[in-house]
């Protein structure tokens, strides 16, 4: 009787003790043909996890070559250094801190949401000298061609002349961008770059030279980009690494340029008919000619109008109602549209995309993305093109049970500038990569889990 | 005897109000008494006490004995989750100890032959967490599901060969169900959705058992379906305040949840005057369960109701058991049985990350006096990995409503019961 008693009050506790978990073989990622021991991530903003308008350590810390590189770890993968910065705001180019989303009193006095600087002033960022050499080399606001010159981060080229982003992290005033990225001796690279050869020109609202110019709102020209492109691919691969080249995504797909509505004009008819009487009265001041005024009137009817856009190219009064071939781009104050602007007072240009201009646009992204992906297999490397991904999160795309988008602030996907990825994007993008190389070089990584990662935090 | 009162005390005392998770197919308990779960759940044909009010009211009036008898088990279960290639990861439940129990007490009436009973158990419950932060957490975080059955029983043997029984049940249903929403504060802390109700609700259980000759014995039951209906539920969000107006506070929700009917029939066999053997089959109406729907009071364009289909189909546990009488005061019991799973893949969801299981039993009964008996029971339930592939969900139209990977599931339940016969 005691034995058995015993015996029972041992079963039940070795039971208690036991962990009864079932028993599900664990996959290790394998490197494939590649080998991750040094990855080094080259690009711009979008490498270096540039986030809310500025370049702070929680983005740093959720950018896709961080969250790649933990990965690798897993198939033979090494220590991933980035020229982190101190926890803080951050900070932009112009010394302003990180976007954040608040409550700010709207327009009918409702509390509404809006992104707005973190703090009056950035993080001073730009003083610490860090040391090499980093498995990160991505610097923001960098095009194609910067990533060769020599000199890009001399602060003492003077003002404009130098980029203050790689300047906190070369090796030496002189070094080139790539150069300081083979200090790391890579055996796999990921480059991402050619962004900024577009959208210097995009987000300035095509204030730049479309045909090509190096300015910082020009379009690049087609054979610096070539060049700088195959001297990159040249010197990445001359050790022997292997990697992936992502190309550039389609500006519709990212909200800076689709979230403020061509057509958010929405008037009543007596105001369109004041507006209509406005408009005829100023032609008729400028000394139009009576019967050419009705057509030089913009048609302000009642119910939704296309905003007003500057447009050098319509005849005589530079300005016009915008068309659903327009973009209006997130930069425009709001306060000024919700006031005159865009009913009263032309959008000015440089807040605006019109059809040529996008054009413009998409016609350099495609022969950017053909040079990025035939440099690629010419090299024997991967190419990862996101647009497809990007286009399906257009309507929404649904990840672990989560729907994400690439809608303004609730769709997840992008940061708070509307250019820049969330964390969560950053995952999206890192999960892109992961399955290129996995195809490309017949490797086993482990894709991450979207779920775990932020979107936009909420106040 | 000091000792074995405290282990059942011990058992006993953790008789709250609960239930457990998976030991069946969906979200079924097959934990009726410790007497037949040492047998692989069988009984249905030979009433072996007084547990038979919740197996097969019929068997009651049939049973050489009445008495009271009260048995609880105790659940380690874990179910695992893999995700589909080459991801490396994988989750697993972290369960709290859920205890289900069966309650029961049979007594003659001054009516010869009629005997009367009352079952309080817990016929279905379902309990699991996921792990902190898991890949389908938008999904599912953690589920309680209790129904506690109350059941008022009158079992009348119409010759020495048949006896009918039929009980009314009473049922307490309570659901507790968790996600975390995919917006996060200013601290990087995600939202969640917390819904909550109770209900009750009423059936029936009925029973034939026969006596084929000294040697063959048959029942039958059947236990009608109880729906848990939920009205007014509680649908709490904690999120962003900015969110509120999203997510409107003092939410209410309505949702049914079916207890599916079960038919079941037994064959018992007695060998010899040490041995018996028991052939038992349970079919569950689980296609009553055609889908899960919330409605709730506010909707919002964050806050919509849904109506997921569920799709489970009526299936048949299969179960053999027997025991042997080692002394005059030990019985041993062992038994096994097959659980196929009701859910089609397509429809396998988080809070049943069901799969086909093997349940394997064993026990003792020990009579300590001869009034007073005790009963244990060991039953371990394994499966084998199951998979559901996105293209089962994309064929079901459920992608993106349901997790893609493997399940498997484990769980060890040991179980007491103290009879005492009168």
């Amino acid at each position: 009787m005691k034995r058995l008693t015993s015996l029972f009050t041992l079963a039940v506790a070795a039971l208690v003790l036991m962990q009864c978990e079932p028993n599900v073989s664990e996959r290790t990622p394998d490197s494939g043909t590649v080998d991750f021991s040094s990855y080094v991530a080259v690009g711009n903003s979008l490498t270096a996890g540039y986030a809310d308008n500025a370049l702070h350590r929680d983005g740093q810390l959720n950018a896709f070559p961080a969250i790649l590189a933990e990965q690798m770890k897993q198939a033979g993968g090494g220590d991933f250094f980035q020229p982190l910065v101190n926890p803080g705001v951050g900070s932009n180019a112009d010394g302003q801190a990180r976007l954040e989303l608040r409550l700010v009193p709207g327009p009918d006095g409702q509390p509404t949401l809006s992104p707005q600087p973190a703090a009056a002033d950035g993080q001073d960022i730009f003083r610490r000298q860090q040391t090499g050499p980093f498995n990160n080399v991505g610097v923001p606001g960098a095009r194609i061609f910067h990533l060769v010159t020599p000199g890009y981060g001399n602060s003492a080229a003077g003002a404009g002349n130098f980029n203050r982003f790689f300047t906190r992290f070369k090796s030496d005033p002189m070094a080139t961008v790539v150069g300081d990225a083979m200090l790391a001796e890579p055996t796999f690279f990921s480059l991402w770059i050619g962004n900024n050869d577009v959208l210097g020109y995009a987000t300035s609202g095509g204030s730049g030279n479309p045909d090509g110019g190096i300015g910082g709102m020009d379009i690049t020209p087609m054979d610096v980009f070539q060049q700088s492109l195959d001297g990159i691919i040249a010197t990445l691969t001359a050790g022997g690494a292997k990697g992936v080249v992502l190309g550039i995504p389609d500006i519709t797909t990212i909200p800076f340029f689709t979230t403020v509505p061509w057509n958010g004009l929405v008037l009543t008819a007596e105001q369109a008919g004041m507006l209509r009487a406005g408009f005829a009265a100023q032609l008729a001041a400028m000394g139009v000619p009576d019967e050419q005024i009705p057509a030089l009137v913009p048609d302000f009817q009642a119910g939704q109008n296309g905003f007003l856009i500057a447009d050098p190219e319509t005849a005589v009064v530079n300005f016009r109602l915008a068309t659903e071939n327009d973009l209006i781009l997130l930069s425009v104050p709001q306060d000024s549209l919700r006031t005159r602007w865009g009913s009263q007072v032309p959008i000015p240009n440089r807040f605006t995309l019109r059809q040529e201009q996008i054009q413009a646009i998409n016609t350099a992204t495609t022969q950017f993305n053909t040079a990025l992906e035939t440099a690629a297999s010419g090299a024997g490397l991967v190419y990862v093109d996101m647009n497809p991904t990007l286009q399906q999160a257009r309507t929404g795309l649904v990840f672990d049970g989560m729907l994400l988008s690439t809608q303004f602030v609730t769709g997840g996907l992008f940061s708070l500038d509307g250019v820049h990825l969330s964390p969560r994007g950053n995952a999206v993008v890192a999960n892109g990569v992961i399955e290129a190389i996995n195809r490309g070089y017949g490797a086993t990584l482990s894709p991450v889990n979207i779920s775990a990662y932020e979107g936009v935090r909420f106040p | 005897m000091k000792k074995i009162a405290t282990v059942m005390t011990a058992g006993l005392l953790v008789v709250c109000l609960a239930a457990s998770s998976v030991m069946a197919g969906g979200y079924q308990l097959n934990l009726l008494g410790q007497r037949q779960i040492a047998m692989g759940h069988t009984g249905m044909g030979m009433p072996l006490d007084v547990a038979t009010i919740g197996m097969n009211p019929g068997g009651l009036a049939a049973l050489d004995h009445t008495g009271i008898l009260l048995g609880s088990n105790a659940t380690f279960i874990s179910t695992v989750y893999r995700a589909p290639a080459p991801s490396s990861y994988t989750a697993a439940t972290d369960s709290d100890l859920r205890t289900p129990f069966g309650i029961y007490a049979g007594f003659d009436t001054p009516v010869s032959n009629l005997r009367a009973g009352l079952g309080v158990y817990t016929p279905y419950g379902n309990s699991l967490r996921w792990e902190e932060g898991w890949k389908y957490r938008f999904m599912l975080r953690e589920i309680s599901l209790t129904a506690i059955f109350i059941q008022p029983t009158l079992s009348y043997n119409i010759n020495d060969r048949i006896g009918i029984g039929a009980g009314f049940i009473f049922a307490y249903g309570a659901v507790n169900l968790q996600r975390d929403l995919p917006v996060t504060d200013q601290d990087g802390e995600f939202g969640l959705v917390e819904l909550d109700g109770t209900t009750t609700a009423m059936g029936f259980n009925v029973g034939v058992y026969g006596k084929v000759n000294d040697m063959i014995s048959l029942g039958v039951a059947y236990r009608s379906q109880v729906d848990m209906s939920v009205e007014g539920g509680d649908a709490d969000f904690n999120v962003p305040v900015s969110l509120t107006p999203n997510f409107p506070p003092g939410n209410k929700f309505d949702a049914t949840l079916p207890l599916p009917a079960v038919l079941s029939i037994g064959l018992g066999i007695k060998p010899t005057d040490n041995i018996r053997l028991n052939l038992d089959a349970n079919l569950t109406f689980w296609s009553a369960y055609e889908s899960l729907k919330f409605d709730f009071e506010t909707e919002t364009a964050a806050v919509q109701s849904f109506d997921d289909p569920r799709n489970f189909n009526d299936r048949w546990i299969f179960r053999i058991g027997t025991e042997v009488d080692a002394t005059d005061w030990l019985q041993i019991r062992l038994g096994s049985y097959y659980d196929p799973s009701p859910v089609d893949e397509g429809y396998i969801t988080p809070e049943t990350p069901d799969v086909d299981r093997i349940g394997i039993s064993g026990g003792f009964g020990v009579e300590i006096t001869p009034r007073l008996g005790l009963n244990a029971s060991l039953l371990v339930v394994t499966s084998s990995l199951r998979e559901q592939s996105e293209q089962s969900a994309i064929d079901a139209g459920t992608i993106g409503k349901v997790p893609v990977g493997e399940f498997r599931t484990l769980a060890f339940i040991p179980g007491v019961s103290l009879q005492y016969t009168f």
